[in-house]
């Protein structure tokens, strides 16, 4: 009955070998060719350049203290929610999660509408003290720390608050009879437990950190802080040296090997720790009150919402109206025209809405249909077909989309074999770039719903007589929907306005939303970037939301 | 649900955009154009890759749009070195899909006609540009004078600047910017003739830095910052600056007094382009009588053509103080520039 089975794990590595190790492996081989001959040279010319080491340790200083700050927010606002009696908890919850929904590099450049030298916090600061000189200066380090915290926090906090929610409540109730108070619980036992949650969370922070090339190119540029990334961006779009893909694919290496040696480590580190404490389904664990502190906490998370949250999103907003960028924000000032203008009189941010549409729809589909049948394939697969499925899908997600974008274009930038089709410089590269980065996402989720399907009723219809693609229809796909949707949700949202990749692969005609507005932030006027990043996130905001009421699904978050 | 769900997507997305441009009024009827024989027979996309900012393309393209409605003009907008990168990139893949390159100086022209990836065209345009200011064979064509000048902010520097060393002035500390020529033509230009100028060279830039100057992508960002505020001095171009001026921005230059760096744009065609006609067309009408008219009048373009008056207010070439710049020794040494340059400014 599973004789097919090996088969068709087979091609299905086949497949994803081609769509997404291949590509990985010509960026590895890229960087060992030096005058069409095999060598370390690029290596060598990387290491003898300072600049190098300051951008690798810029990314590194960057990813450690994003890392600690965000796993501490995370950690603490997860634990607020979930476990202590702060109020208005519940209303909380929703606000929390914005920054997670809102484009990273839009965040960057709503800051600076805020904390910018010129920005409204400075302006007021110097309205009222009569200095001319600054308050705060958002370009540089610390303000790419600060953004990428606010951006990155969710993912800790994410993790912990479910987490939080499955502890084991019988090892805290031991405590708490043996005499301990419900603080020293808390720190004795609770913490402890949760440990491998909040590792987990944090190297999700660390990869996403020094995966990030928004924020850094937006807030860095000007002061010089260079990270990997954007260095490497740099590299690719600078034809003056003669060998600078190779040069970097090299340093595209070196920040692939840097994301796989954190995802390692956790792997180490978690191996150690014993996940049986915290159980499958808690429930019923004790709401710490916080007594004379609950009032002091909420509002300091009140505040946290308003100042972190909402005062960039609103300082965009009023970015967005005003005619002249400069002017004070007084009623007279005020105008729609800048909607107007990206919305009709810009056709590069039309054709992008309606390509990061088509890419998000086609995206999601096709990476939805891959992913569940990868997922599939996988559970009836022995371990090493599955390790080796695993591998290959989660890889491109697990490098930095700056490497995955190179890659690509080494690829691709030749006629494919036999066809002589070419995808650069179509829509076609950005949406295979996409399937292959986001595809782990409808993998894991499908992978969660099948697992819990007991495979008898497959084998049942089967042996009633059912083809297997009967069976598929009737038995698989339907338990798997959830799942499935889950996956192409979560799919979507990230390539509505993903970037790091795009403004990379773009081309005439194949502009995408996070391409067109980085552009015009880049060499246009500072109100109509506003407005077209307010489109953005209002178009992203009304999906998520609308998704969740009619999907009604567990999507995660 | 799906497929609902990706409907009301698509709706959702396309509503938008006709909720907002409804009141749209309708396009004006395109004049009939002169009927020269390959205007005739162009037709379909033409893809143009150039480094000229992004408002004024924009306003060109629309222009153009209602002169040549059977031509759909498609732009990639990108700095100079970007716009040079992405065309070598395509030419390795072995298809060049730009058919037109309009960059800001002439060094990424002779560079794109060594690697043999331009081609060479008479155009009936030409005969009014001088012919300092075209290549002779053909390969390409002057299309504006751009001067890399000295802006400041008119509310926060008083008296204005005179010298390109008022940017090393302690006055000014942390509040002067320059456009980075690794992202910008025309800032290689002026960091190329200042190196080899005498009186500056790279002690001048290295000097810049500890006065706390930072580098800026393009020269939309210097006078942007310099319109706000957020700078008081930056090395910019003059008709970026005097368009923000006539908007009402507190903001001015000045020729400094060792003279302005001017940097002539070139126009050019690529080889085995998609659409040869169409790139003819377009580079045509960007040396035209009107469209260079249109430049000078409406943006403060230095217009190329002896035909046309240069814009109110600036100087005609022969009064205008230029620095000397060496397209030889920024050719050669362009790399360099940009490595040094980089190196002072990102430490």
């Amino acid at each position: 009955m599973l004789r097919g089975q090996p088969l068709k794990g087979l091609i299905l590595i086949l497949i994803l070998g081609l769509m997404a190790g291949y590509p990985l492996l010509r960026l590895l081989g890229e960087s060992f060719i030096y005058d069409a001959h095999l060598s370390l040279e690029n290596y060598r010319q990387i290491a003898t350049q300072p600049a190098n080491y300051i951008a690798l340790g810029n990314t590194l200083s960057v990813g450690i203290v994003v890392t600690v700050l965000a796993t501490a927010v995370g950690t603490i606002l997860a634990w607020l929610v979930a476990r202590t009696d702060l109020p208005g908890k519940e209303w909380f919850k929703p606000w929390l999660l914005l920054p997670y929904l809102i484009p990273p590099f839009i965040g960057a450049f709503a800051w600076t509408q805020l904390l910018g030298p010129v920005g409204y916090l400075n302006k007021l600061y110097q309205a009222f003290s009569g200095s001319e000189e600054p308050i705060v200066n958002i370009y540089g380090w610390g303000g790419i720390i600060l953004v990428l915290v606010m951006h990155s926090y969710p993912l800790v906090y994410l993790t912990s608050i479910g987490a939080f929610g499955r502890i084991d409540t019988t090892l805290e109730e031991a405590a708490r009879v043996a005499g301990a108070t419900h603080w020293r619980v808390q720190r004795d036992v609770t913490l402890p437990l949760m440990t491998p949650a909040i590792l987990n969370g944090a190297i999700l922070v660390f990869s996403y950190t020094i995966s990030n090339f928004g924020v850094p190119a937006t807030l860095g540029f000007s002061e010089g802080c260079y990270v990997l990334t954007t260095w490497i961006y740099d590299l690719i779009k600078n034809a003056s040296l003669s060998n600078h893909l190779a040069l970097a694919a090299a340093l595209s290496v070196i920040l692939g090997l840097l994301a796989g040696a954190s995802l390692l480590g956790a792997n180490l580190v978690m191996r150690g720790k014993n996940y049986a404490v915290i159980i499958g389904k808690g429930g019923g664990a004790s709401t710490i009150p916080l007594r004379c502190w609950r009032r002091p906490l909420a509002l300091a998370v009140a505040l946290f919402v308003l100042c972190f949250s909402l005062a960039p999103v609103l300082a965009i907003l009023l970015t967005s109206f005003i005619r002249a960028y400069g002017l004070e924000p007084v009623p007279d000032n005020l105008t729609l025209e800048h909607y107007r203008y990206v919305l009709c009189g810009m056709p590069v941010a039309q054709r992008a809405l309606f390509n990061s549409a088509i890419l998000a729809l086609a995206g999601a589909t096709l990476a939805m249909i891959l992913g569940g049948i990868t997922a599939y394939v996988s559970l009836k697969s022995g371990w090493r077909q599955r390790s080796f499925l695993e591998f290959l899908s989660s890889l491109p997600n697990n490098v930095p989309g700056t490497v995955v974008a190179l890659a690509m274009i080494i690829t691709y930038s030749q006629p494919l074999p036999l066809t002589g089709w070419r995808l650069y410089n179509t829509l076609w590269i950005i949406l295979l770039a996409y399937i292959i980065r986001y595809l782990i996402f409808p993998v894991r989720s499908t992978a969660a719903t099948l697992s819990q399907v007991a495979g008898s009723l497959e084998e049942a219809a089967r042996l009633s007589g059912a083809r297997w693609w009967q069976a598929m229809r009737d038995i698989i796909v339907p338990l798997a929907w959830p799942g499935l949707m889950a996956g192409w949700f979560l799919v979507l949202i990230p390539a509505m306005h993903e970037l790091t990749v795009s403004v990379l692969l773009w081309s005439v005609g194949n502009e995408t939303l996070g391409v067109a507005v980085f552009n015009l932030q880049e060499a246009g006027s500072v109100p109509a970037t506003a407005a077209l990043a307010v489109v953005t996130i209002v178009l992203v905001l009304t999906v998520y939301f609308l998704f969740r009421r009619m999907a009604k699904v567990d999507t995660g978050f | 649900m799906f497929n609902k769900m990706k409907f009301f997507l698509l709706v959702l997305v396309l509503s938008l955009q006709l909720a907002a441009c409804g009141g749209q009024p309708a396009r004006e009827q395109s004049k009939p154009n002169s009927n020269a024989l390959e205007v005739a027979e162009a037709k379909g996309v033409v893809n143009i890759y150039t480094s000229v900012p992004e408002d004024l393309i924009n306003e060109l393209v629309s222009r153009f749009q209602q002169k040549y409605p059977q031509l759909t003009l498609k732009i990639y907008r990108a700095g100079t070195p970007e716009v040079i990168a992405k065309i070598e990139t395509e030419a390795r893949a072995g298809a060049v899909h730009a058919d037109v390159a309009w960059i800001a100086e002439t060094t990424a022209a002779e560079d794109l006609k060594e690697k043999g990836l331009l081609r060479t065209y008479n155009s009936p345009e030409a005969s009014n540009i001088p012919a300092n200011l075209k290549d002779p064979s053909g390969y390409y064509y002057g299309s504006r004078l751009i001067n890399m000048v000295l802006a400041y902010n008119t509310k926060l520097v008083s008296p204005p600047p005179t010298s390109w060393k008022d940017l090393l002035s302690q006055a000014h500390k942390g509040k002067i910017g320059i456009p980075t020529p690794a992202s910008s033509g025309s800032a290689l230009y002026a960091v190329g003739s200042l190196v080899n100028h005498s009186d500056f060279g790279w002690k001048f830039f290295e000097d810049m830095r500890s006065n706390g100057g930072v580098q800026l992508k393009n020269n939309s960002e210097a006078v942007q910052k310099v319109a706000t505020g957020e700078l008081h001095l930056a090395v910019a171009l003059d008709y970026q600056v005097k368009n923000l001026r006539d908007k009402g921005s507190p903001i001015d230059y000045v020729v400094p007094a060792e003279g302005l760096v001017m940097v002539a744009s070139p126009v050019t065609l690529l080889k085995d382009s998609p659409n040869p006609r169409g790139g003819e067309v377009f580079l045509n009408y960007v040396i035209s009588r009107e469209c260079q008219q249109f430049m000078a009048e409406n943006q403060s373009v230095v217009p190329v053509r002896t035909d046309v008056k240069p814009p109110a207010g600036i100087p005609s070439l022969s009064e205008l103080k230029a620095m000397k710049s060496d397209p030889v020794f920024i050719k050669k040494n362009k790399t360099q520039l940009v490595e040094q340059f980089t190196r002072i400014f990102t430490n």
